[in-house]
């Protein structure tokens, strides 16, 4: 009987929980008598295998991407969504996605990874979950058949992860010691934030990550550690009480177990995930997703409350105790690989074409461009409203000058008719200088009486000022008889007029 | 690529239609597998408040489907529990729906001696001090004696359904804890006569106090002969129990019994009539929960009374709203940790100064929606504050909304938001029982409701960015609106399309006469409170089917809430059928200020 071949395709080969998982079912397979081959793509083929002994090392192969493709296996799993489309060139009769998490949590809101993630992990292939929620989940939002999705719980390596001696705790002895643990890199694990909330709360903490950021911390951290070796992880949870952990996208939730099996408890989030073996005020505090507040009140409750924890403690170790190892673990694992439903390849290639295809043709990205027209339109009726603005500032611009000019322009037409008046005034004054010489008194009287008559019946002039400015209708239309006899009024009554429109002012 | 791959190209590939869950789910694994069992557990599942709950319960319980090690729960049955009773299939539905919150963390072990559990339950243990330490907590179905002593060991809680359900529709649990030490003064059976004014007007319910009650009850008709004798049977009583009742006081001259009443027509409420008159009882709910709690009141209880006084009770300790069983951390809180949660609760909730980075718990009660679900679902995703839980609470939708809403839970779930559905088999006429139930329900610090035919513009929550990442503990944000036409025939100028302000800021003192000034100018859509202020004020009145909304904010103010607009778009879609707008005028105003004025005491709602 032909041994059955199995294609594990990776990504990369490098140091995360999912690799250490993936290669650890990898040793397990081959030890059952299956040929594994870890496919990797052909600039990873250098490196050697993380996590794993010499021993098991060389029970898996690597083989590159484009060898495999000329290979012909039982099996072929992807490990990443990404891979899928891998999955397309290799013959096999059974194809597997090996979900390890919602990996649509892993991209920003809007990337173009969550369209094709929906696209490609709806082919309908089989899926092994790590975890029952992730099994739900991929049931009940990818219209995945039940009969082709299998659960393979994630086990505990328990020859690493044992109970570390702590100083036990009790009221008034040491005060409770918390831990962050995670890169400060990754948005889901908001590792930052956490550090700065224990800070603010003032309990002693430390930090452990593959990439840290020491500014974040301050004078309550005891210490930072930064890319430190599988193996040493039991000593460093063993150095605290709590793990504090406010992420909010996990697949199995591994790092609270660990905690537990070395005899630490934990403070979390209800991420999905964490249901599977943390029960909150047995094992663990659990606090709503998203809520710093209440994850804030929990910590402090328990810094304040030692005995608490200490209960805590005991429960989550037993809680750890009963959880399966690898070994338990194993059978599961083989009876899935001999269980999986076949599949022709046909779904899967036609979903990655409609992947590739999405930007090829103009209704494709309909949605896309709707969105980019609606924005468009939007900043559009912005620009005009804000023109709309500016024209009417113009327009009342406009029409202040223009009030501005009809004054101007009524004050030189006064200006003129006081030129005329002072012309005329000057003539008078001349008649009359020259009157007194040639008639008597009392006809210079009469003179007189005549002109004040004259000045004390033209009201108009006083109004003349107060009038709005012509209109350009009227300024264009030909001076109309009225308008003659006024300017004719007012320049006789100019110093009248004057006087006037200083009291005005 | 092979041809035939090739070939299928661009063909459509045959999709699997998400069925939602059949209408009788799948029974849990702790059920008896006989054919009696299976229609006696269709019937309790039927009889849940939220369908959710009973499919968690199936699919939780289920040990075979995966490995599963966990801490226990119990379920006690006292050993008169008896499946033929109806109070006692009531109470086990109840008790059932609580278990179900706790289901995903904690396994479920039924401990009875009553015979007729293994009727319904496929593995019974016997009762035993062992038993009950096995667990973690227990509770215990109906019986008051039976939860005291379970409590010694372990944290218990007695279980029953409301006993007041004509007071607020059904919607409180009887949860209470053992070994409660209620802070009561004792009184004599002088003293009770003395304060008797007008006869004798008891409410008696069915646990282990209730002989003994009715034999006060004849000892107090003898003491004060000429008085009349009206007992009330509660909401949870049976013919058998209503028949012991009635044979029990069969001697006693001037004496009726009556059922519970039927709950009170919207109109009648602001009416002093109704089933608010009695002053004795052997259930605590019952008299603290009376409309008028000026008359004195006395609890019988431990063979004898006790003068009724909530001062330095807490609610927690005795009932829960429907919807807080579904709070899971405070649930178990109260439960398993009763000191500390009751040290917390004890003078209501406190509301902080500030919050900082709250949790906004976005609450959409659902009927028959389908796109407008879908466009609401994109709207919040579209939100850039990252601290969000969506809470929709189905109210007897069809299917289609359930699909509906099961494509909004895979979209929210995709931005790490905190997604949860309710589903209420069975439609509530309004808004209001699942409104409040969705709050409730919340683990946020920060509530917003919204309808679900409403959408939300982008940086809708930047009120909270902008100002340092926190909100101030007691006050009601609220947006902008936006009224859009969907077929609602208005006025001429309605201002439809175009962003209205409110009053800006109104503070707390000028709060009630500016809700009375202008209506309700909040408008609901979009409003953000802190869920501290909302259970101070007691939650929404479940008995105004409308209105409730106004009063609502009229209690806030009470309890100190100043309102703030903010610059946040929430567009209102106005349907020819919702009633948006029409809230607000003066009838409701003043039937809004005749019921603040008449309660003060916001916990005991």
């Amino acid at each position: 009987m032909a041994v059955k071949r199995i294609g594990i395709a990776l990504p990369m080969l490098g140091i995360s929980g999912g690799i250490n998982i993936i290669l650890n079912w990898g040793v397990i397979l081959a030890r059952a008598g299956y040929e594994v081959e870890i496919i990797l793509p052909p600039q990873e083929m250098d490196r050697d295998f993380p996590f794993l002994g010499e021993q098991d090392s060389r029970l898996l192969r690597k083989v590159s991407l484009p060898e495999a493709r000329g290979r012909r296996y039982h099996t072929a799993i992807a490990t990443w969504w990404a891979c899928l489309p891998w999955l397309a060139d290799l013959e096999a009769e059974h194809y597997v996605w090996f979900m390890q998490a919602f990996e649509a949590q892993f991209f920003s809101p809007h990337a173009e990874e969550q369209a094709k993630f929906d696209e490609l992990v709806s082919s309908q292939m089989n899926v092994i979950a790590i975890a029952p929620w992730l099994q739900r989940l991929a049931e009940r939002h990818y219209n995945l058949e039940p009969k082709r999705t299998f659960c393979v719980l994630n086990p505990l390596d328990k020859s690493l992860w044992r109970p570390m001696a702590r100083v036990p705790l009790k009221r008034g002895r040491r005060p409770v010691r918390f831990l962050v643990e995670g890169p400060s890199t990754d948005p889901r694990k908001n590792i930052v934030p956490t550090v700065k909330l224990l800070e603010r709360l003032k309990v002693p903490y430390s930090w452990v990550g593959a990439i840290v950021d020491r500014s974040a911390t301050g004078p309550h951290c005891r210490w930072v550690e930064e890319q430190v070796p599988y193996r040493r992880m039991p000593s460093i949870y063993g150095d605290s009480d709590v793990l504090v952990k406010a992420s909010n996208a996990e697949g199995m939730f591994g790092p609270p177990l660990e905690m537990f099996a070395t005899g630490g408890t934990a403070v979390c989030w209800d991420v999905q995930g964490a249901e599977e073996y943390m029960a909150d005020r047995y094992n663990c505090r659990l606090t709503p997703m998203n809520s710093w507040t209440r994850l804030s009140e929990a910590i402090l409750e328990l810094a304040e409350n030692p005995d608490q924890v200490r209960t805590l403690q005991e429960n989550a170790l037993a809680t750890a105790e009963a959880w399966p190892t690898w070994d338990d673990q194993a059978d599961q694992i083989l009876a899935t690989i001999e269980a999986l439903v076949p599949f022709d390849r046909s779904s899967l290639i036609r979903q990655i074409s409609r992947v590739e295809f999405r930007g090829n043709t103009p209704r494709a990205d309909l949605s896309d461009q709707f969105q980019e027209r609606q924005r468009y339109i939007i900043w559009l009726e912005s620009e005009v409203a804000k023109r709309d603005r500016r024209i009417g500032n113009l327009w009342a611009e406009a029409h202040a000058r223009g009030q501005t000019i009809d004054a101007l322009r009524a004050e030189m037409s006064a200006g003129a008719f006081h030129r005329a008046v002072r012309k005329v005034g000057r003539t008078g004054r001349a008649m009359a200088h020259l009157s007194r010489k040639l008639v008597g008194r009392q006809a210079r009287a009469l003179a007189d009486s005549t002109l004040r008559r004259s000045f004390r019946t033209d009201p108009p002039a006083l109004n003349a000022p107060n009038t709005p400015p012509p209109s350009s209708s009227s300024s264009s239309s030909p001076p109309s008889t009225a308008a003659r006899g006024e300017s004719t009024v007012t320049a006789s009554a100019a110093p009248t007029t004057e006087a006037a429109r200083r009291d005005a002012a | 690529m092979g041809a035939l791959a090739a070939a299928q190209i661009g063909r459509e590939q045959p999709v699997r239609v998400h069925r939602p869950e059949d209408s009788s789910p799948p029974l849990p694994a702790i059920a008896a597998t006989t054919a009696e069992a299976i229609a006696l557990w269709t019937e309790l599942l039927d009889a849940f408040f939220d369908r959710q709950a009973a499919v968690r319960l199936e699919r939780e319980t289920n040990q075979r489907a995966h490995h599963r090690w966990r801490p226990k729960l119990a379920l006690v049955l006292p050993p008169e529990f008896s499946v033929d009773r109806p109070a006692h299939r009531a109470d086990l539905a109840v008790a059932l729906e609580v278990l179900a919150a706790t289901v995903e963390q904690y396994n479920l072990e039924v401990i009875s001696d009553s015979p007729q559990a293994a009727r319904l339950f496929a593995d019974v243990r016997p009762y035993s001090a062992e038993a009950v330490a096995a667990c973690v907590g227990a509770l215990v179905l109906g019986s008051q004696s039976l939860n005291d002593e379970v409590a010694a060991i372990r944290p218990s809680r007695r279980v029953a359904a409301d006993p007041c359900a004509f007071r607020a529709e059904g919607r409180r649990i009887v949860f209470e804890q053992g070994r409660l030490d209620l802070p009561f003064e004792p009184a004599d059976d002088r003293e009770v006569v003395g304060a008797l004014r007008q006869g004798i007007s008891a409410f008696v319910d069915e646990n282990d106090e209730a002989p003994a009650f009715l034999d006060a009850l004849r000892r107090l008709a003898s003491a004060a002969p000429g008085q009349d004798v009206r007992v009330t049977l509660s909401s949870r009583a049976d013919d058998t129990f209503a028949a012991l009742v009635r044979a029990t006081l069969a001697g006693v001259p001037l004496v009726e019994v009556m059922p519970a009443p039927e709950p009170a027509p919207k109109a009648d409420i602001r009416t002093d009539a109704g089933p608010g008159g009695f002053v004795l009882s052997n259930e605590p709910i019952a008299l603290l929960t009376r409309r008028d709690p000026s008359l004195p009141a006395f609890l019988f209880r431990g063979g004898e009374w006790s003068w009724v006084d909530a001062e330095g009770l807490s609610r927690a300790s005795l009932y829960l709203h429907r919807g807080e069983e579904q709070n899971r951390g405070t649930l178990l809180g109260n439960w398993l940790e009763p000191k500390v949660e009751q040290l917390k609760a004890r003078f209501g909730p406190k509301a902080p100064q500030t919050i900082a980075e709250p949790l906004v718990s976005i609450v959409v009660p659902v009927y028959d929606r389908t796109t407008e679900l879908i466009r609401l679902a994109s709207s919040i995703f579209n939100q850039s504050y990252p601290w969000i839980e969506v809470v929709f609470v189905s109210n007897g939708s069809p299917p289609e909304t359930l699909e509906a809403l099961r494509l909004a839970e895979g979209h929210l779930m995709k931005h790490r938001f905190r997604v949860r559905i309710i589903e209420i088999p069975r439609p509530c006429g309004s808004a209001t029982i699942p409104r409040d139930v969705g709050i409730r329900s919340a683990g946020g610090e920060m509530i917003c409701v919204l309808d679900s035919d409403d959408w939300l513009e982008a940086g809708f929550f930047d009120f909270v960015i902008v100002n340092d990442h926190s909100c101030r503990g007691d006050t009601i944000y609220y947006p902008k609106k936006v009224f859009r036409n969907f077929g609602r025939a208005m006025r001429d100028d309605f201002p439809w399309d175009t962003p209205l302000s409110g009053p800006l800021a109104v503070e707390a003192d000028a709060l009630p006469s500016t809700l009375k000034r202008l209506g309700n100018f909040f408008c609901n859509s979009g409003v953000c409170f802190p869920k501290a202020m909302f259970e101070r004020a007691g939650g929404i009145d479940l008995r105004l089917h409308y209105g409730e909304d106004l009063y609502l904010w009229w209690r806030l103010a009470l309890v100190g809430c100043r309102a703030q607009m903010h610059d946040g778009l929430v567009n209102i879609a106005l349907h020819p059928g919702n009633n948006e707008l029409a809230v607000g005028d003066d009838s409701r105003v003043t039937e809004a200020v005749a019921l603040a004025c008449d309660r003060g005491r916001g916990q005991w709602l």
